[in-house]
């Protein structure tokens, strides 16, 4: 031995029993080296960890800070609801929003994503309208913060997103709003799934792998309704599997045992367990092949004829959207670009974002369009362009665009052939100003 | 049901390769082992034993074949020769004498401090951003001491410093081993510092694997859902995201169960504990080729079954490895 290693003292101090004669300075001292290189290491290790899984990251200190950001914002613009109300009788806030079909007011909505000094806004000041029993389709490419929006509404956005403005109202069945980002955490859970559920983008990830289908939509039951027996509960749960086309039977499958199509029915069961006002669907059918997309279409439809409940529909798709939705709303970059009747959109799309959406896809039924699409990629958030968000993907950019963001205005409407009343229209882009200005001179005289 | 024997197939297969390198290894010793082992006994090992060495490490007349037969007949009834350094005590009555303290203390620990680092590493990831972070370093600080030092430290300042508890030995001698309430009292004390330093030092590694599953979980669309749904607190870590956290996990403790007895030397050396670990550093000193054989085969039997425990542990909470089944 001529070497000594941290490791040979400690073998040459053992074997000479120096703790026994008391000479702890052989044996402490390296020991507590290895241990803290060891250490040390770990800890590199672990750093490395967090940084490159930004689960473990943003799972961190974000959720610190992002909690106390956001109780800042609330306090600066978003009033707060004091003291605890009871369920289903929650206050009513100010008339002037309370309309008799609007069951879901959305007011200039922001949604950023990480710290104060380098936010990504992904939702940027979206106002939004859905009527009771009707569908709000709303259409856009990926990451232009359709989801994001969807979280934000059922307020399960997680950190590092956070609202910080806006003004989400609900209007129940018995004519009380309720301000949706001024209730508590006992008030909210109240009100998800009892008013307002969920169906996520993927059934696959969104189904517990090693629970039960059946019992992962009693537990919303069980959850919102201690009262009930657990032979009424099993029994709702059959009712809605029956509902939403799965044969009853299949309770006690497991989500890897179903097809694609059925997990996405097991989603909407579990969404429909607690008879809710609204249902928001994100891309419920995206994964799916079209026969079973429309299969699941027609599912949602027929339920929602039969049940009166609202949808928000959120998918890429606009010539779907068009046939099912009874109001679209185009998001591009955060914001909503363009919105109009369903019927508007099919026959003339008005912003060009809205034109080269709805050449993107052919249509499921009716004349094959010719497929023009939109040229480039979607927006890097952090680095919009000047101006108008889209002026460097579209073919009509002219001189105003690169100077002035476009602000989302009415545009004249039209009659249509049955004499109806027009749905009003409204569109983010230069090219309607001069349209634009002559309506607001007009409702100003 | 196919799947399943399968698995079976393969635990034969990997339990008959092991055993064939047991057979082999000795045979593969260079040089003359036999007459340099005689030497050292000084002609205290009586004929029999002899024979046996000599068939041990294949210097009998039996052509390999033969030898390879002869070893599983006795495999299978149990008979693993004689040890040298206890001459002449079977080997089966050491490993039998030694088994008990092995599992009952190794095993013990081994299972408590998996089920409290996961318990705690769960709790940590849920409480993720508040004090609770502060776990980390110390555990981890914890899992980087070289084991055998702390087992040291710990001997000296407790058993030494301040005879808190017994120096080595598994109970006080002189007691009666039986279910009398003295003989259990000293064998729980004599348990306890090497039950400390084994929890203590194994704990931190449960807790961090844990700690960033549960993480990774939490983040996933079901548990989100599960919040949505407005499930307790206690539903989503129990049923949504702590027993999907812990699945991995689980593979890691089976290896660790297999260790129990492999893993044992250290421990069992440092505090004078009376297992097998023990036994197998006396065999290695002693150069106890038929214990060492033996012992051998029992790690390898232990690192199967518990290969196997981790294999029904998973058919029973993850439905997944249950299709075709
Ligand atoms: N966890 C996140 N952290 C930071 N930015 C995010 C995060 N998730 C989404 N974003 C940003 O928000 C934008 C909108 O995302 P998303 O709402 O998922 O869009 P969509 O659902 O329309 O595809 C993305 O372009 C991305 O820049
Ligand atoms: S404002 Fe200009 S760039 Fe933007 S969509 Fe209209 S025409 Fe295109
Ligand atoms: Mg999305």
């Amino acid at each position: 031995m001529t070497e000594w290693s941290w490791g040979g003292i400690l073998y040459w101090a053992q074997n000479s029993s120096a703790l026994a004669f008391g000479a702890w300075w052989w044996f402490v001292p390296p020991g507590l080296c290895i241990a803290l290189l060891g250490t040390a290491l770990s800890l590199i290790n672990f750093g490395i960890d967090e940084f490159i899984n930004p689960r473990l990251r943003s799972a961190g200190i974000a959720t610190r800070k992002g909690a106390k950001r956001a109780a800042r914002a609330s306090a600066a613009g978003i009033r707060r609801a004091t003291g605890r109300t009871p369920r289903r009788a929650l206050r009513r806030t100010d008339a002037a929003f309370t309309r008799g079909d609007v069951i879901l007011q959305i007011n200039d909505l922001v949604v950023d994503y990480g710290s104060a000094d380098q936010p990504v806004r992904a939702v940027d000041g979206v106002s939004l309208t859905l009527r009771r029993g009707q569908v709000l389709g709303i259409a856009g490419e990926s990451g232009s913060g359709k989801s994001t929006l969807a979280y934000a509404i059922t307020r399960l956005h997680q950190p590092p997103a956070q609202i910080t403005a806006g003004q989400l109202l609900y209007t129940g069945r018995d004519g009380e709003t309720v301000d949706v980002l001024a209730l508590d955490d006992r008030e909210l859970t109240d009100f998800r799934w009892e008013e307002l559920s969920i169906v996520f983008q993927s059934a696959m990830n969104a189904l517990n792998p090693i629970l039960r289908v059946g019992a992962q939509i009693e537990d919303a039951i069980e959850a919102h309704r201690p009262g009930m027996s657990g032979e009424e509960r099993a029994e709702r749960v059959r009712e809605l599997m029956r509902l939403v086309g799965i044969s009853a039977d299949r309770v006690g499958a497991y989500p890897h045992e179903l097809s694609g199509g059925m997990r996405q029915r097991v989603m909407i069961a579990i969404a429909l367990a607690l008879d809710p006002e609204i249902i928001i669907m994100d891309e419920p059918t995206t994964a799916l092949d079209v026969v079973i997309q429309r299969q699941i279409v027609e599912k949602i439809m027929e339920l929602k004829d039969r049940l009166g409940f609202s949808v928000i529909f959120i998918t890429h798709d606009l010539s779907m959207l068009i046939e099912l939705s009874d109001e679209i709303a185009i998001m591009y970059a955060g914001r909503v670009v363009e919105t109009g009747a369903a019927r508007d959109f099919y026959s003339s799309p008005q912003h060009p974002y809205s034109q080269g959406l709805l050449g993107s896809f052919p249509t499921l039924s009716g004349p094959k369009k010719t497929l023009t699409g939109i040229v480039g990629s979607p927006p890097d958030l952090r680095a919009l362009p000047s101006g108008c968000p889209f002026r460097t993907r579209c073919p009509h950019a002219f001189e105003p665009c690169p100077v002035e963001d476009p602000p989302l205005l009415p545009i004249p409407t039209v009659r249509d052939a049955d004499g109806d009343a027009p749905a009003p229209r409204a569109v983010a882009c230069h090219l309607y100003t001069a349209q634009q200005a002559a309506l607001a001179e007009g409702a100003a005289v | 049901m196919k799947g399943f024997l399968r698995r079976v197939a393969f635990y034969l297969i990997t339990a008959w390769a092991a055993i064939t390198l047991n057979f082999l290894l000795p045979r593969l010793i260079p040089g003359d082992p036999v007459t340099r082992m005689l030497d050292r006994f000084h002609g205290q090992l009586g004929p029999n034993a002899v024979f046996a060495l000599r068939k041990l490490f294949g210097q009998t007349s039996d052509n390999i074949w033969d030898q390879y037969v002869d070893y599983w007949t006795r495999l299978l009834h149990g008979d693993f020769g004689v040890s040298f350094t206890s001459y002449p005590t079977p080997v089966t009555t050491i490993i039998g004498q030694g088994l008990p303290w092995t599992l009952g203390l190794i095993g013990v620990c081994t299972v408590l401090s998996f089920i409290i680092g996961t318990g705690l590493g769960a709790f940590v990831g849920w409480k993720r951003g508040t004090w609770v972070d502060g776990f980390i370093p110390v555990t981890t600080f914890l899992t980087s001491i070289p084991y055998f030092w702390f087992g040291l430290i710990v001997v000296y300042v407790f058993a030494v410093v301040l005879r808190w508890f017994p120096l080595s030995g598994g109970y006080t001698p002189g007691l009666t081993p039986g279910f009398n309430t003295d003989f259990i009292g000293s064998v729980v004390l004599h348990a306890l510092l090497p039950s400390i330093a084994i929890i203590v030092s194994s704990i931190g590694y449960w807790l961090l694997g844990m700690r960033n599953m549960m993480i990774t979980t939490l983040s996933e669309d079901y548990v989100l859902l599960a919040r949505a749904k407005g499930l307790s607190a206690r539903r989503i870590l129990s049923t949504y995201a702590g027993r999907n956290a812990l699945l991995p996990s689980l593979a890691g403790f089976a290896l660790s169960l297999g260790f129990i007895v492999g893993g044992s030397i250290i421990t069992e050396v440092v505090f004078n504990y009376p297992g097998i670990g023990y036994a197998l550093f006396q065999a290695v000193q002693g150069q106890d080729y038929p214990l060492m054989q033996g012992i051998f085969f029992i790690i390898t039997i232990a690192v199967l079954a518990a290969n196997l425990v981790a294999d029904l542990l998973y058919v029973i909470l993850d439905p997944r490895t249950r299709q075709g089944a």
